[in-house]
């Protein structure tokens, strides 16, 4: 198991699930301004550390767009 | 609509698979403030349907779409085991055997149901589209013995693999010549087939129409037999509940390129025939993203009092024996197939020197550069094996 790769804006936090995630690609077309998927490994990088609001909508689009169940978007908790 | 928001509207979604969910979280996530009714005539929480074949051994969970409790969060008024039985245009009401449910806006998200065959099935022979379907596939593979598939498609070939790296013996029966036979190349799926082969699948193309029999053990189809055989020949659209009511139903609920049946009526997903904007004609996609995608379009045009067209360029995902297939646009009529070394594939499509779709095995970032560049258009074969290098340079060139 390894620990999600995670990004946060001030009131959530998205997580990207490496053992989950299967290199589909849905996620770089619905937010291509947040993922590339790396041509050595198959897998997304994220491109950016935070998102705006306007950006939000999309980053949801991503994570509902994953087959795989690999991205997750939640509130931030006092430990996020 | 005031901000929007459409707070005193009703929103009603009928089929609350991936098409139906998603259009109710996404209208909350693009703020629309009014009623969420989501129907479905299975009882249960929603559940995702490619799993069903692709995770068949005795310990596997079904993954959930969404939990109940977020769409409680999201103020979607969820109702399972309600089947919509008819739609007056009219009034505005979708009729249920609970009784009539009004609605400003209907989205219309009831999917497909399995082609059956033109027999009843014997007893231990099933579809696969169901939880239920599901579990009598699951307690098959777990009494073991021989599995006969019917239907070489991707269905048909993932429960092959599952079924086959889980330890029984697999039977493929297909009246085609070939396997997947739609929308996969001829040279991708002669190597697909030859993997299945190497498991220990027994391939039986260009069968005779399958016809089944047996008794409550067994199961026969065109001389080979089996302990359970699961029929994987196509899917039909579930649209009979709207006959008579003025929808145009033809294959699908024929739509616009808005994705719209009539004035606040939508269809999306596999029950949907729209006019393809990427392509220009009516079309109906039988594809998880595609419906996620229709779904979103939708909700965003309901929540924003807006409709935009809608363009999609299929794209489906298999997974079979631990190789990664994914198609991208269409199978062409002719075409370029690269290999490496270490089992990367990549077939590019085309017609008349323009590219269609491209084939990828264990190449998800090809596949991903191969997608973007289909978007727009149909690019010429130049560009794209010129933006698909190394691939294309590097690699043996097969045919
Ligand atoms: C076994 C299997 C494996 C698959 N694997 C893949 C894959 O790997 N990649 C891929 O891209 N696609 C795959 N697909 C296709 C993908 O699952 C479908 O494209 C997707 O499920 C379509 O979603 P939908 O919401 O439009 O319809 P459906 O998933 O068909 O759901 C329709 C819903 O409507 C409900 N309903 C029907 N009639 C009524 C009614 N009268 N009243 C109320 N409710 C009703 C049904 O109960 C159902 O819940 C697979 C499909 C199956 C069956
Ligand atoms: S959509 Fe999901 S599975 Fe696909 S690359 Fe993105 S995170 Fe991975």
């Amino acid at each position: 198991m390894t620990d999600p790769i995670t990004v946060s804006s001030p009131s959530e936090v998205l997580e990207l699930d490496l053992d989950k995630c299967n290199g589909y690609g849905n996620c770089v077309f619905a937010a291509p301004e947040m993922f590339e998927l790396d041509l050595a490994s198959n897998v997304p990088i994220l491109l950016k550390a935070e998102w705006s609001d306007g950006e939000r909508e999309a980053l949801a689009a991503a994570v509902a767009d994953c087959p795989a169940g690999a991205l997750r978007l939640r509130k931030r908790d006092a430990l996020g | 609509m005031n901000a929007a928001a459409g707070s005193d509207r009703t929103v009603v979604i009928v089929g609350a698979s991936v098409a139906g969910v998603r259009c109710a979280t996404s209208l909350r996530n693009a703020g629309f403030e009014g009623t969420v009714v989501l129907l479905d005539s299975d009882a249960g929480a929603p559940y995702d349907k490619p799993q069903l074949s692709k995770r068949i051994d005795s310990a596997a969970r079904l993954d959930l779409i969404v939990e109940e409790s977020t769409l409680r969060e999201l103020r979607i008024d969820f109702r399972p085991a309600v089947a919509a039985t008819g739609l007056d245009l009219a009034t505005g009401v979708v009729e249920t055997a609970g009784g009539p449910v009004p609605f400003d806006e209907l989205v219309i998200a009831t999917g497909c149901r399995p082609r059956p065959l033109a027999h009843p099935l014997p007893a231990q022979a099933g579809y696969l589209r169901t939880r239920d379907d599901w579990r009598q596939l699951k307690e098959a593979v777990t009494r073991g013995g021989r599995l006969v598939v019917v239907g070489a498609g991707f269905l048909g070939l993932e429960a092959a693999a599952a079924a086959v790296s889980l330890g029984m013996e697999v039977t493929v029966v297909d009246v085609a010549p070939r396997v997947l036979m739609r929308g996969i190349p001829t040279t991708v799926a002669e190597r697909v087939a030859a993997r299945h082969v190497d498991a220990g699948v027994e391939l039986r193309l260009g069968a005779q129409g399958p016809v089944l029999d047996g008794d409550d053990q067994t199961v026969r189809v065109d001389g080979a037999r089996g302990d359970y055989a699961l029929v994987s020949v196509g899917a039909l659209p579930n649209v009979e509940w709207l006959a008579g009511s003025g929808l145009t139903i033809e294959d699908g609920v024929v739509c616009d390129a808005n994705l719209a049946a009539a004035p606040g009526v939508w269809a999306v997903g596999d029950c949907a025939r729209w006019v393809n904007a990427r392509y220009g004609r009516l079309e109906r996609h039988e594809h998880w993203t595609t419906a996620g995608r229709h779904a979103q379009h939708v909700a965003r045009s309901i929540a924003t009092a807006s409709t935009s067209p809608m363009a999609e360029v299929p794209y489906v995902w298999s997974d079979q024996l631990g190789w990664r297939l994914q198609a991208i646009g269409r199978v062409g009529t002719e075409e370029l197939h690269f290999a490496s070394g270490n089992g990367v594939h990549l077939a590019i499509s085309a017609t008349d020197q323009l590219v269609t779709g491209v084939t990828t095995i264990n190449a998800q970032a090809l596949c991903v550069a191969a997608r973007r560049l289909l978007q727009q258009g149909d690019p010429t074969v130049e560009e794209v094996v010129e933006a698909l290098a190394p691939a294309t340079r590097d690699f043996a060139r097969i045919s």
